[in-house]
């Protein structure tokens, strides 16, 4: 920047300039990789705490639509557990033929 | 490994990429616009690109592995070729596939840069932004975390912080196409 003197020449003014808050690139690449492993990890934590979401988009009940299913809910975690199966009776069929 | 060992993994890989895939557009966009010469200089930024880049891919593959064999989401082989087939969120988990690949044929063109034009792998490099735009939907639709208020608040934050610099950057490369058209001052 230049601006006139008293005596009329121009003086260059020299503006500080600001070095930026890292410096070193190895810093500034640990710091992208501490962002990405700590969202990581948080959301592990987050995850195991909250595995199932009630306020979800996608809930499991479209999924027990598409197929017949049978739900059951562990009362541990609170996910549910989708398994296919048919439903078999214990009894032995029994046939009965008329003999008159 | 118990289903909801890999439905935990699933989650946390798949917010990690995206976490991921977030630095990775940002830094890109810094590159030109100078909107992080606060935080370092643009080696450093570059830096940032390329490993952000880098670490997505294993989080990536991590979180498709694992929604592959979680039984309950019944992802299969053929979903990621062919996106809208699933039968759970077929349109949310179809947007994952399209920029899964869409993000693979960046990352391709990017080994292959010195085989390309320039301005072959710059257009195959600006399909990262649809990419990501697909990304961000395909969390927003699909992920089960994104529901919770603080999640939320975080993630349409930073989807704001990516269309600011977005802004200055389109911004900033216009004014360099266009610099008859930047104001001059003449200088007495």
């Amino acid at each position: 920047m230049r601006r006139p003197a008293l005596g009329g020449a121009l003086v260059v003014v020299k503006q500080p300039r600001r070095s930026p808050l890292v410096t070193s690139v190895n810093a500034i690449r640990a710091l992208a990789a501490g962002i990405t492993m700590l969202s990581l990890a948080g959301m592990t934590v987050y995850a195991g705490d909250h595995l199932h979401n009630q306020t979800a988009p996608l809930q499991p009940a479209a999924s027990a639509t598409a197929a017949p299913a049978t739900v059951t809910t562990t009362s541990s975690t609170g996910r549910l557990q989708l398994t296919r199966g048919v439903s078999t009776t214990t009894t032995r069929p029994v046939t009965t033929t008329h003999h008159s | 490994m118990t289903t909801d060992q890999i439905w935990i993994i699933a989650r946390s890989s798949g917010t990690a990429a995206l976490v991921a895939l977030v630095l990775s557009i940002l830094s890109g966009m810094a590159l030109r616009s100078g909107a992080l010469a606060w935080l370092s200089h643009n080696r450093g930024v570059r830096a940032v690109h390329d490993l952000t880049s880098i670490l997505w891919l294993p989080l990536i593959v991590v979180h498709v592995i694992t929604l592959m064999l979680d039984p309950y989401a019944k992802v299969g082989v053929i979903d990621l070729f062919i996106p809208f087939l699933v039968p759970y969120g077929s349109f949310a988990i179809g947007l994952g596939t399209i920029s899964l690949q869409l993000i693979a044929v960046v990352l391709v063109a990017t080994w292959l840069r010195s085989r390309l034009t320039q301005q072959g792998w710059l257009a195959i490099h600006r399909l990262s932004y649809i990419a990501f735009v697909g990304s961000f939907a395909h969390g927003l639709l699909a992920g089960t975390d994104f529901a919770q208020p603080a999640l939320s608040a975080l993630a349409w934050l930073t989807a704001a912080v990516l269309a600011i610099v977005a802004f200055r950057r389109l911004t900033a490369s216009r004014a360099r196409q266009s610099p008859a058209r930047s104001k001059t001052v003449a200088i007495p």
